[in-house]
């Protein structure tokens, strides 16, 4: 009898641990919507311990950076000095250049290019793995996030909304392979969609070999996706490689945003479908 | 040669919680952010070893597949990744330690080098099938690879403090 239940016993722990790894690999397979109670267990209670983390790595690095600062101060000081002259100069002349540029601006009566309501976010912690291009901000679905809005900073792009919880949101970075975002060259309008390649590159993709395409060329979001809103900075073409017997060439392009040193997003808000707002199924 | 593993304390349990959490954020501050991606190892892989050779099975299997679970979550992206290592990694020492003394330092850290090797030929095997086109095939596998070996050399030191608790009286 005793040997009996402990067979049994073992049994229920190895389908035990079977169904979580079911689960688990199951998340996989999930369409990107409001994560699950687990998901959200976990990241409410994690994530405002690595928030304060980073402030305390924060202010750690400012200390280490001041006293290596210190160093070189003197000599930096006597070449500041020579420069805050030259500049008072600058100054003066940019200050007659604003004041005229304020002036067309009012008669040609130009608009903001983005219209619409943001919110302002902070980065709390990038992907723990180091491989997926990832991050967590501190707004969730009590601030108005929901899934597929759009992340950018002052500097471009850089990313969308992937998960959703409660207080925090997975962001999927532009430069993750998972990523997409129907792009245009500025200079001439060749499309193309963006795509992730590694933590430092997109790629520019299905652009036909017989279409102009120039190092230096700006990316931007055409808008044609309904995520992205239109003209938004991507990033600049850093290598085009034309292989005769490829249809499409292989563009390399470098984002504008420095995504490794993010602190704050910009989310771009627009207005929610029914079941993505908080309560829904 | 097989050994026993003794009852926990719940004292010693919180600690190498608090340890584990330590291990978590270093990684999150420093190790995820290496510019070099051969560098970003994972540093719970051989804390799970070491939990695995002095905890009671069950206990480990759950301890594993917690923090595993906590790993996918901040990853965002192949779910089970973390959790299958851990859970693997922990099931193997548990089928091996009736064979080997895993008590020995060149074990450990052979036995962890297997499974960081494991680990990280399921991570490229994801990263390939996800973007076949933008996957660089030698250049990625040679950093799984170093990864991996930088896995083997940190064993030691991740997996010191457990003893190290567990034998004194803190």
């Amino acid at each position: 009898m005793t040997d009996w239940l402990r067979r049994l016993r073992s049994a229920l722990v190895i389908v035990t641990f079977f169904c979580i790894f079911l689960y688990v690999l199951s998340l996989n397979f999930r369409p990107a919507e409001r994560m699950d109670l687990l998901q959200r267990a976990v990241s409410e209670s994690f994530l405002p311990l690595f928030k304060g983390l980073s402030k305390v790595t924060a202010f750690a690095d400012e200390v280490i950076g001041d006293y290596l600062l210190l160093r070189q101060i003197h000599a930096e000081n006597e070449s500041l000095r020579e420069q805050v002259t030259a500049l008072e100069q600058k100054l003066i002349d940019y200050q007659d250049a604003y004041l005229e540029n304020l002036r067309l601006r009012r008669l040609l009566d130009f608009k903001s290019t983005i219209q619409t309501e943001t919110i302002a976010a902070q980065v709390v912690l990038h992907d723990l793995t180091g491989w997926f291009q990832t991050l967590m901000i501190d707004k969730g679905l009590r601030d108005g996030i929901g899934v597929d809005m759009a992340v950018v900073n002052d500097e471009g792009v850089v990313g969308r909304i992937l998960e959703v919880s409660d207080r925090y949101a997975r962001v999927l970075l532009i430069t993750d392979a998972g990523s997409s975002i129907d792009a245009v060259i500025q200079r001439n309008r060749v499309r193309g969609i963006v795509g992730g390649k590694d933590a430092n590159t997109c790629v520019l993709k299905y652009v036909r070999g017989n279409l102009d395409v120039q190092e230096g060329d700006l990316v931007v979001s055409s808008g044609k996706d309904g995520v992205f809103p239109k003209g938004l900075r991507l990033g600049t073409v850093q290598g085009v490689y034309k292989d005769p017997l490829d249809l499409f060439q292989k563009i390399d392009v470098k984002p504008v945003v420095r995504l490794s040193a993010l602190e704050e997003v910009l989310i771009i808000k627009r207005d929610l479908k029914f079941s993505d707002r908080v309560g829904g199924n | 040669m097989a050994y026993s593993k003794s009852a926990l304390s719940s004292g010693y349990v919180l600690k190498v919680g608090l340890y584990t959490l330590f291990l978590l954020f270093v990684q999150s501050a420093w190790i995820s952010r290496f510019p070099p991606p051969a560098f970003r190892i994972d540093l719970l892989l051989p804390l799970m070893f070491g939990t695995a050779i002095e905890w009671p099975p069950v206990l480990t299997l759950a301890w594993a597949s917690g923090w595993g679970f906590v790993l996918d979550t901040f990853s965002g992206k192949f779910w089970g990744f973390h959790v299958g290592s851990y859970v693997v990694a922990v099931c193997l020492v548990n089928i091996v330690t009736e064979r080997f003394e895993l008590h020995s330092l060149l074990y450990q850290m052979l036995f962890v080098g297997a499974c960081a090797l494991g680990q990280s030929a399921a991570l490229g095997l994801f990263l390939f099938l996800e973007a076949p086109a933008q996957f660089e095939v030698p250049a990625s596998y040679l950093s799984l690879l170093i990864r991996s070996f930088l896995t083997v050399l940190v064993t030691p030191l991740i997996i010191y403090p457990i003893n190290y608790v567990r034998g004194s009286k803190l």
